[in-house]
């Protein structure tokens, strides 16, 4: 059976803000899981590392466990039969908390997915989602989540589709409707379900535009060293399609053998990919994933930070050293670690070439680096705008002040960087050809950026 | 409190009087009507409980123009009262309006069974609309208000819906009709209806969506019923795949999802189809890509070439790897299945390692269930990287993390005998940072790597004995003790170590006593003179303080073996003992073959049958076929035992399928509606035979289950319950396509 129950939408505090309808359930249904949630998230192993750093609330588990089991069971309309324990699936977004519990034995992939899709359809909807705007259109949300889940099987879920039946609440019907016109004035007779369900029939843009970005992240595990101990490149394809008619599109790669285990948007022709190795598709409209692919073999890491940490006591020293590796300029560095729960203050002096040697690449105004550590809280955070291969390698020496004895700083750096119009696995587009119903020559346009995503570098 | 009621009852007749007042004709548009409603809807969340009522604090109206909408009011808890004036707003033809009344309706119409039957004009006449999307939207919320009125009257559009012209229309009726079967009324109603027939027909449908949406509808009544149940052959499953292709990623889960109710009859069918739906393993949505997962794993039971077998299992890892690119929840259900998957299937990720080893940031859980897959991976080749990387994770923060990380460190050195130096190395390595906990989780695993390789490491329980003082955890308290107890001999001064833990005797817990009791009598056999002080001291303390009763027969067993027959004693305490391994905490196979006909779901993030902890939920049995293969075959766990088989899922067809050629839903319907035989898709010929009859070889409850079942073969279902079982129609008038 694969439906999920429902969705709940918590504030900050894990009061409800949206409740979905639970018909199969009995009325305390939601209630029981939001207070199981709650309880669960008081319960939480509040480590001092943990509290610090990003992901929020990391100590409960994603899918938990919660007794539904109640007195009121029974009286269900006839229905009731099916009580006894539901899994909740949660997550975070801007402090707020989705739940979807699901009383049969389903996928917690099913509900996560949907939850990601209902999160980006609200996106599209309100901008952004934050408990205001929420409260702001609750009228809009509410029928949203009553298109998008039949009693919990997931109806219609593309947005292009959505907004023909849910009217967005934009500015222009807002004065619509100050002016009495009513939403739907004349009723489309077009079918709802389209025949490519991706794409809405009849699209038309005054510009013709099609944008990909190509983004490739790296995470790796190096130690003292810079021995890598494990890397992985991941790469995706975003697209933003503005495209009339149903155009089909083949795109093609100068080296698209280095994509491997590729996940790919529906719209994707399998076949003609594992043929020809390049992609065809009719594309949704909009902004969308085209695909995402992950490099194989271990990538070699663009930078390298040569840790060396003394902890002491009530406080430690360090000594960071950043090089470069890359032939490229890297940009936004940023090295961060926690230094404890007791740390206070952080004192550090940055060495390194103020102005890069030898021609400054265009782009880089003289002296266009900035050193800049500080401590947040008990984080250090060294930044530097940008790092060449050429340049004396910049460092950090210092040292910190705890309250503690015996402080215990993370065991890892966080390494942040990014490398411009480049991929790490160098991946580049050759020709995006149109094809299909249409009289147009698109505008194409290609970014492509690396970034290093979770990078950690142990002392 | 009377006069909170009063509020309550004024903030209602508030909104009635703004819905009323709304209806003139100077509304253009049902602007005012709409607003109205608008502040309804926005006051339902806070009808459901009165407690979340109160974290709205009541705000000054905001004054956005005509969008201005009231906050939900914490006074304002029912808002039922309002049914007849909202019901009166289904006659206006705006959309919008319409969406929300509806709203109200599946909200609120559960609650007022007497009213609901004035909305029901309103309904029949949407049912009708030319607007498709109203059309749609009437049977989604009727077919939501599970109530007799409702659902008698929904009968004749949910038939023309099931046919109608528009796909949106017809994948919602489809949902609808799973959505009726859920009520008892409903299920009487489908069933007496024949709607099961219908939606059977959609799954020729040329549209994709309906279809997905057919075969959801169709799996979850098989799911609920205990009559009627969905079995797909070689041709409607090849038909199904060929329509994923086309379908949104949802379609493709549902579809993917019925595929388990395929079961293949021959080594082809299974390898044909795997191979079909292995391009899902590509999909970008993570739900798909663990679904097919699932299928090709069933999938696998039934097929013979092993080098497909192999070649599945490598196109299967990469797929689970890339899950570990997305977020922390998708991440975490990803390596539960991973978990279960590589027990079974070991070749999946076996050169994958590394993609496991952990950051610090990691969430908690995630970091554990990384370890134990690391664990799990760990083979000769790569033992050594394992192990300077869990030597790593014994120096973070996380106490229950570190204790795990220095136990798999034992853990391996039990399982690979080769790496068993380096293993102790680490471990001693480890003891040196004096940290209590791990000390103390590195020498009860320890005791285990004495008990695995007698006689190669006792030259270190010098530097054990070390570490005395800062044992205060009963499991390595008792596992010291054992040590201690085990090489009194070795230890020269094992005697004196073992009084000096006499003296708390009292105060340690049982698992400390029992082990304090056995290493003194193994002190005594080993070295009777500097045992002969301590010994009686104990079997006193045993025998006569001590309050628990294990602890005390354990006491006298001592005592009377020791005082009748000292070298029977002997060969009893010091006996050889057997060798531990790892393969007790490995899993039964056909366990994990069941398991994994639920991967993905919950069952597999507990690694639980999922009707143990959900109530609805069934067991799932992997269906007997001659196509199963024999190492499948010699761990299959049937749903033996006579309760089993009336509850769970209809029996599947064994040995020789009849008619290759149908889909047979079920055994059908209830004895009670002969009339319409169109509920009852059972497939021609092929009575439905108990599962077990051909499991029954090697499985020893096969036996029993046959008896059980002895007279159902070619009698129905059940062990003669249902015995008026569908009469199995004509073959011709069962061909789906």
């Amino acid at each position: 059976m694969t439906r999920i129950d429902g969705i709940i939408i918590l504030d900050t505090n894990g009061k409800p803000i949206i409740t979905s309808n639970f018909p199969s359930h009995p009325p305390s249904y939601s209630a029981i899981h939001i207070d199981a949630f709650n309880h669960a998230l008081k319960l939480r192993p509040d480590s001092g590392a943990g509290a610090a750093l990003p992901g929020g609330y990391a100590g409960v588990e994603p899918v938990i466990w919660v007794n539904t089991l109640s007195r009121t069971a029974g009286e269900s309309v006839g229905m009731g039969v099916g009580m006894g324990g539901a899994g909740l699936c949660h997550l975070e977004r801007e402090g707020l908390r989705f739940l979807v519990p699901i009383s049969h034995e389903v996928n917690p992939l099913f509900a996560f997915s949907f939850l990601e899709s209902f999160l980006e359809t609200l996106q599209d909807y309100l901008g952004e989602i934050t408990e205001a705007t929420l409260k702001d259109n609750f009228a809009i949300v509410y029928m949203l989540i009553e298109e998008m889940l039949d009693e919990g099987h997931p109806m219609t879920m593309e947005t292009n589709m959505l907004k023909e039946i849910v009217l967005p609440p934009t500015l222009m019907r807002k004065i619509l409707n100050a002016a009495g016109v009513s939403g739907l004035q004349a009723p489309t007779t077009a079918p709802f379900t389209a025949p490519i369900p991706w794409r809405r029939p009849g699209v038309r843009h005054s510009n013709n535009e099609i944008y990909f970005d190509i983004e490739e992240t790296l995470d790796a595990i190096m130690d003292r060293r810079g021995v890598v101990l494990s890397s992985q490149l991941w790469g995706r394809i975003n697209c933003n399609s503005r495209l009339s008619g149903n155009p089909d599109l083949l795109l093609s790669f100068t080296n698209g053998k280095l994509m491997e285990n590729c996940s790919f948007h529906p719209c994707i022709r399998y076949s003609k990919w594992e043929k020809d190795g390049v992609l065809s598709f009719i594309p949704p409209d909009g902004r969308f994933r085209l695909l995402e692919y992950q490099v194989a073999g271990s990538s070699q890491v663009p930078i390298s930070l040569r840790p060396r940490v003394k902890v002491e006591d009530y406080g430690g020293k360090f000594s960071l050293t950043l090089a470069s590796r890359s032939s490229r300029p890297l940009e936004d560095i940023t090295v961060t670690i926690c230094l404890g729960a007791g740390a206070t203050s952080v004192s550090a002096t940055a060495t390194g070439d103020k102005r890069p040697l030898g021609v400054a690449p265009a782009g880089l105004a003289p002296g266009g680096r900035k050193d800049e550590a500080a401590a947040l809280g008990n984080i250090l955070r060294w930044t530097i705008s940008s790092l060449l291969s050429t340049e004396r390698p910049p460092t950090l020496t210092g040292s910190w002040t705890s309250t503690e004895r015996e402080p215990v700083p993370d065991p890892a750096f966080n390494l942040g960087f990014a490398l411009q119009h480049q991929a790490f696995s160098s991946l580049r587009v050759d020709q995006l050809r149109v094809r299909g119903d249409v009289q147009y020559k698109p505008f194409k346009g290609v970014r492509v950026v690396g970034r290093g995503g979770r990078v950690e570098v142990r002392w | 409190m009377a006069d909170a009621k009063l509020f309550t009852r004024g903030k209602v007749q508030e909104l009635r009087d703004e819905l009323r007042q709304s209806g003139d004709r100077r509304d253009k548009g049902f602007l005012r009507k709409k607003t109205a409603l608008k502040k309804i809807v926005a006051n339902m969340t806070m009808g459901n409980d009165s407690a979340s009522a109160r974290s709205f604090l009541p705000r000054p109206a905001s004054e956005h123009g005509m969008q201005a909408m009231a906050w939900p009011d914490p006074d304002l808890v029912g808002l039922s009262p309002l049914f007849g004036d909202v019901v009166q707003c289904m006659a206006i033809q705006v959309l919008e309006i319409k969406k929300m009344v509806y709203l109200y309706l599946v909200n609120y119409g559960r609650s007022r069974p007497e009213e609901v039957t004035a909305a029901i004009s309103g309904f029949l006449s949407d049912c009708n609309d030319r607007n498709p999307l109203i059309r749609g939207l009437a049977i989604r919320t009727m077919s939501s208000v599970p109530l007799p009125a409702i659902i008698h009257s929904l009968t004749d559009p949910l038939r023309h819906a099931l046919q109608d012209s528009d796909p949106y229309v017809r994948k919602t009726a489809a949902i609808a009709v799973a959505k009726l079967y859920a009520s008892d009324y409903g299920k009487r109603t489908v069933e007496k209806e024949g709607f099961v027939a219908l939606l059977r027909d959609l799954l020729a449908d040329h549209n994709p969506t309906v279809v997905a949406n057919a075969v959801a509808s169709l799996v979850e009544i098989s799911d609920r019923s205990t009559d009627i149940s969905l079995r797909l052959n070689a041709t409607v499953a090849g038909k199904l795949v060929a329509a994923l292709g086309e379908c949104s990623e949802w379609g493709q889960i549902y579809i993917l999802d019925s595929l388990l109710s395929f079961v293949p009859q021959s080594h082809m069918d299974a390898e044909q189809l795997a191979e079909r739906i292995s391009v899902r393993l590509q999909h970008a949505n993570s739900a798909v890509v663990l679904t097919t997962i699932k299928v090709v794993l069933y999938l696998m039971n039934y097929m013979e070439d092993e080098s497909l077998i192999r070649m599945l299992e490598r196109k299967m890892g990469p797929p689970l790897v890339t899950l570990l690119s997305s977020g922390s929840e998708v991440q975490y259900v990803g390596l539960r299945n991973i978990l279960l998957i590589i027990q079974r299937r070991p070749a999946v990720l076996q050169n994958e390692v590394k993609v496991f080893f952990c950051k610090y940031n990691d969430p908690i859980y995630i970091k554990l269930a990384k370890l134990e897959i690391m664990y799990r991976l760990t083979r000769e080749e790569n033992v050594s990287e394992v192990l300077a990387e869990l030597k790593e994770y014994a120096s973070e923060v996380d106490v229950d993390f570190v204790r795990k990380a220095v136990r798999s460190i034992g853990r391996l050195a039990i399982k690979i005998a080769s790496a068993s130096d380096q293993c102790i190395t680490t471990l001693l390595n480890l003891m040196q940072t004096k940290i209590s906990y791990v000390v103390q989780e590195a020498i009860v695993v320890i005791k285990d790597i004495f008990r695995r390789y007698p006689n190669q490491y006792e030259s270190i329980i010098g530097t054990l004995c070390e570490n005395l003082d800062v044992l205060d955890e009963p499991e390595a308290k008792a596992a010291m003790i054992w040590i201690v107890g085990q090489y009194a001999d070795r230890i020269e001064n094992s005697d004196e170590l073992l009084e000096d833990f006499c003296f708390t005797f009292k105060e340690e817990p049982a698992e400390v006593q029992l082990a304090l009791l056995t290493a003194t009598v193994k002190l005594f056999i080993r070295r009777p003179t500097a045992g002969a002080e301590l010994l009686p001291k104990v079997l006193k303390l045993a025998t006569e303080e001590a309050e628990n009763p294990d602890l005390r027969d354990r006491g006298f067993m001592y005592w009377r073996l020791l005082s009748n027959n000292p070298a029977a004693a002997r060969d009893i305490v010091l006996a050889e003992k057997p060798v531990i391994s790892t393969e007790t905490d490995r899993m039964d196979k056909g366990m994990l073959d069941q398991l994994l006909l639920h991967t993905g779901t919950l069952g597999s993030i507990y690694h639980k049958n999922p009707n143990t902890f959900i109530r609805t939920a069934r067991a799932r049995y992997l269906p007997d076929s001659p196509a199963l293969n024999a190492s499948s075959k010699r761990h299959l766990i049937s749903a033996s035992g006579f309760a089993a088989s009336s509850f769970n899922r209809s029996p599947v067809p064994s040995g020789s399928s009849t008619v290759p050629n149908a889909v047979g839903i079920g055994s059908g319907i209830p004895p009670a509606v002969p009339s319409r035989p169109a509920g009852s898709l059972a497939a021609p010929g092929a009575e439905p035979i108990s599962p077990i009859s051909n499991a029954a070889n090697d499985d020893p409850y096969g036996q029993l289950a046959d008896l059980d079942f002895g007279g159902g073969v070619g009698a129905g279902t059940g062990g003669g319950y249902e015995t008026d079982m569908p009469r199995p129609r004509g073959a011709d008038e069962d061909l789906l396509f």
